[in-house]
């Protein structure tokens, strides 16, 4: 952590309201596009930021300042989008078969810019079609780049749990992004 | 590190290849198992591109705006709060005053009941200090005290009973 960060969280955790406004300046962007991709809704991530940077402020106390914020933060957020995913069912969201034929095509060309963008739309649909437990182990391995070992250990879930919900999320997110493949194909890589 | 009786990498092991889960020398057995399985290789493609269309997701990101609205948001709740807690406080000192009030009057009527109680058997009592006061007014006024009198009396009698 620099000593920029570590001088506004010391001011923050004094009282100080601007430092920590330039704290929130400075994570809002991550903040917001961890909460997104946790729930889903453009409104949703907004309002998580709120309570989050809220929850943020009044647990800054006992935030060791030597330590990176971020971390912490992203911690802060996930737990707060898993109780709001809990809190409400999940709503599959049906991918579409036109971004998903084009997730299949691996064709370059003038189109390639516009079918990249309709198949991270498909793989994004793909991932809020997941149920809770599902989706944020995605989030946090492929989003926040943590080990088994970490989300395991922040989620309070057995190793043995965590790595069971990545491969079943996983193959579901397979399942709704290949419908198109030919059956039979595979059948050596799933033989269990 | 087996690959089970069909002797393909299995889904699981693929997904802890990817993610950099496996050990050294079970990534390597992996990496050697695919050169020669052609129908691993393409599972293996497979998975990867997967991995690499999450792992490639665009993130969102909020505008200028937004976050401009959200530290005057978060800000503005920051003074709410301390607008609060200052009523808090305010409050509990007013409640205090009383409270404070009594308190200094019960001490003083328990101070009061303590030494009524002990004031006999104690030298610097109140009733020690009462009774040497009025010993005191007593000898000034000339009466004198009730065991003087008493004194005074056998004293008479001596005189009376001496020639």
């Amino acid at each position: 952590m620099s000593t920029d960060e570590q001088t506004l969280v010391r001011r923050s955790q004094a009282g100080d309201e601007a430092a920590f406004g330039k704290l929130v300046e400075r994570y809002h962007g991550r903040m917001y596009a961890v909460l997104y991709r946790l729930l889903g809704e453009r409104e949703d991530a907004r309002d998580g930021c709120q309570e989050v940077f809220w929850r943020a402020w009044q647990g800054l106390r006992q935030f060791d300042a030597d330590r990176p914020l971020q971390p912490w933060l992203d911690r802060i957020a996930t737990n707060y989008a898993y109780d709001r995913l809990r809190q409400r069912r999940s709503r599959p969201q049906p991918t579409s078969d036109e971004a998903l034929a084009h997730l299949a095509d691996e064709r370059a060309g003038p189109e390639a810019g516009l079918l990249q963008q309709e198949a991270a739309t498909a793989v994004g649909d793909a991932i809020r079609g997941l149920a809770a437990e599902y989706r944020i182990v995605i989030v946090m391995r492929h989003q926040r780049g943590l080990t088994y070992q970490e989300i395991a250990a922040e989620l309070g879930w057995p190793l043995s749990l965590v790595k069971n919900r990545l491969m079943r999320a996983r193959r579901m997110l397979r399942a709704q992004l290949d419908p198109i493949r030919p059956q039979g194909r595979h059948e050596h890589a799933v033989q269990r | 590190m087996p690959f089970r009786d069909s002797g393909h990498i299995p889904d699981d092991v693929w997904q802890q290849f990817w993610d950099g889960e496996l050990s050294e020398a079970e990534a390597a057995r992996v990496t050697a198992h695919q050169a020669v399985c052609p129908a691993c290789r393409q599972a293996g493609g497979e998975w990867q591109q997967l991995f690499s269309a999450v792992d490639s997701l665009p993130d969102e990101h909020p505008s200028a705006a937004e976050t401009t609205a959200l530290v005057g948001h978060v800000g503005a709740r920051i003074r709410r709060q301390r607008r609060w807690h200052g009523l808090a406080a305010l409050l509990a000192a007013i409640a205090f005053v009383p409270l404070l009030l009594e308190a200094v009057a019960r001490s003083a009527s328990l101070w009061q009941w303590l030494t009524g109680r002990l004031g006999g058997s104690i030298w610097f009592s109140g009733d020690s200090v009462r009774c040497a006061n009025r010993l005191r007014r007593d000898r000034r006024s000339g009466s004198g005290s009730r065991g003087e009198r008493r004194h005074d009396r056998r004293g008479d009698g001596a005189k009376r009973g001496n020639p």
